[in-house]
């Protein structure tokens, strides 16, 4: 009798836990549905009541309430789906073109800046350290006013 | 130094540009030009797919059934004009189109395979059902409402587009005229 109770609680605190779980829904309804897009209407799931979107809410919550990660429910889905049903394209093959692409133009227009006013820089500092350049025909006058000066004494 | 800077950024900046465009132009070639060619009765050769069978046996191939008039019926298991259409195909496969040598394949496009399996099992569906995956093939065809079916001649050219459910008279037409073609 001992024996029985001793398996029967052993296995208690073995399945309980375990099965508790796993049907503890890993993520929430309003997330995975801002990260989903209705494949036949072309906008987030969460902003969408297509039919095509109900039933992509539908097995959504059945895979949560089953304890499914995020991860495993748009794997699915991409998979029937392809890649279109996720709001984020993945950063790698096609989609890394969409992550790649506006840091370039980040990078390369900070890079573009910074070089710019480098250079303004670097020239207005030369026009500054530059002696002015005097007219040649206001020397030549300056020449002769002098001489003339020097001719009267 | 810094004026080698200055064209390398413009080159990348440039370049990421150039990517942007070309994808923008890629995306905004008109999706429904197949369907739209088979409605000016341009006769356009229909895309070619190797698809797998729902039932998970193998896969059909558009190729495999040259030589045959084919009628290609576009559906997913939340559409619920396919829930009207659907016995009306099954029907019209059992009565007229095998007795007739005619090929007829449902393609799940924008679904889950699961729910798919479903419906077929709802339905009682009997000819043969591929599941496109990813939806390229749908995407190739122009689908864009649920159902759409078309019509094929011998030589895989697309004779006729039905955008909606079809009934038992247009397929019979349709097929009239894949024939003679």
């Amino acid at each position: 009798m001992i024996r029985r109770c001793i398996i029967v609680v052993v296995l208690l605190l073995v399945l309980v836990p375990a099965t508790a779980f796993a049907a503890q829904p890993q993520f929430s309804m309003s997330e995975i549905e801002t990260e989903l897009m209705c494949p036949t209407c072309q906008s987030r799931l969460d902003l969408s009541h297509a039919p095509a979107a109900e039933q992509i809410r539908a097995f959504v919550q059945r895979k949560r309430e089953a304890g499914w990660t995020k991860q495993q429910v748009k794997d699915a889905l991409v998979q029937d789906f392809g890649p279109a049903v996720l709001a984020a394209p993945p950063a790698s093959g096609s989609g890394l073109v969409v992550w790649v692409v506006p840091a370039a133009l980040v990078i390369g227009g900070v890079v573009v800046v910074v070089a710019l006013t480098l250079i303004w820089r670097r020239r207005r500092e030369t026009v500054a350290a530059a002696p002015a350049a005097i007219d040649p025909a206001l020397d030549d006058r300056v020449d002769e006013a002098l001489r003339a000066l020097g001719d009267d004494d | 130094m810094v004026k080698r800077l200055v064209v390398i950024a413009v080159a990348v900046v440039l370049l990421a540009l150039g990517i942007v465009l070309a994808r923008a132009v890629m995306n905004s070639t008109d999706s429904r030009a197949f369907p739209s060619e088979v409605a000016s009765g341009a006769l356009p050769q229909a895309p070619a797919f190797d698809l797998p069978n729902l039932d998970g046996s193998g896969t059909t191939s558009l190729a495999a059934l040259r030589g045959q008039v084919v009628v290609l019926n576009f559906w997913a298991s939340w559409c619920d004009p396919c829930k009207d259409e659907a016995p009306i195909l099954e029907d019209f496969w059992q009565t007229e189109a095998q007795p007739q040598g005619i090929a007829m394949v449902g393609i799940d496009t924008q679904d889950l395979s699961d729910d798919a399996r479903a419906f077929a099992k709802t339905y009682g569906l009997t000819y043969p059902l591929v599941h496109d995956a990813g939806g390229a093939i749908g995407r190739a065809y122009g689908v864009g409402a649920f159902p759409e079916t078309f019509v094929l001649d011998a030589q895989g050219r697309a004779v006729a587009w039905f955008p909606g459910a079809v009934t038992a008279k247009t397929l019979r037409e349709a097929i009239a005229k894949a024939s003679g073609a």
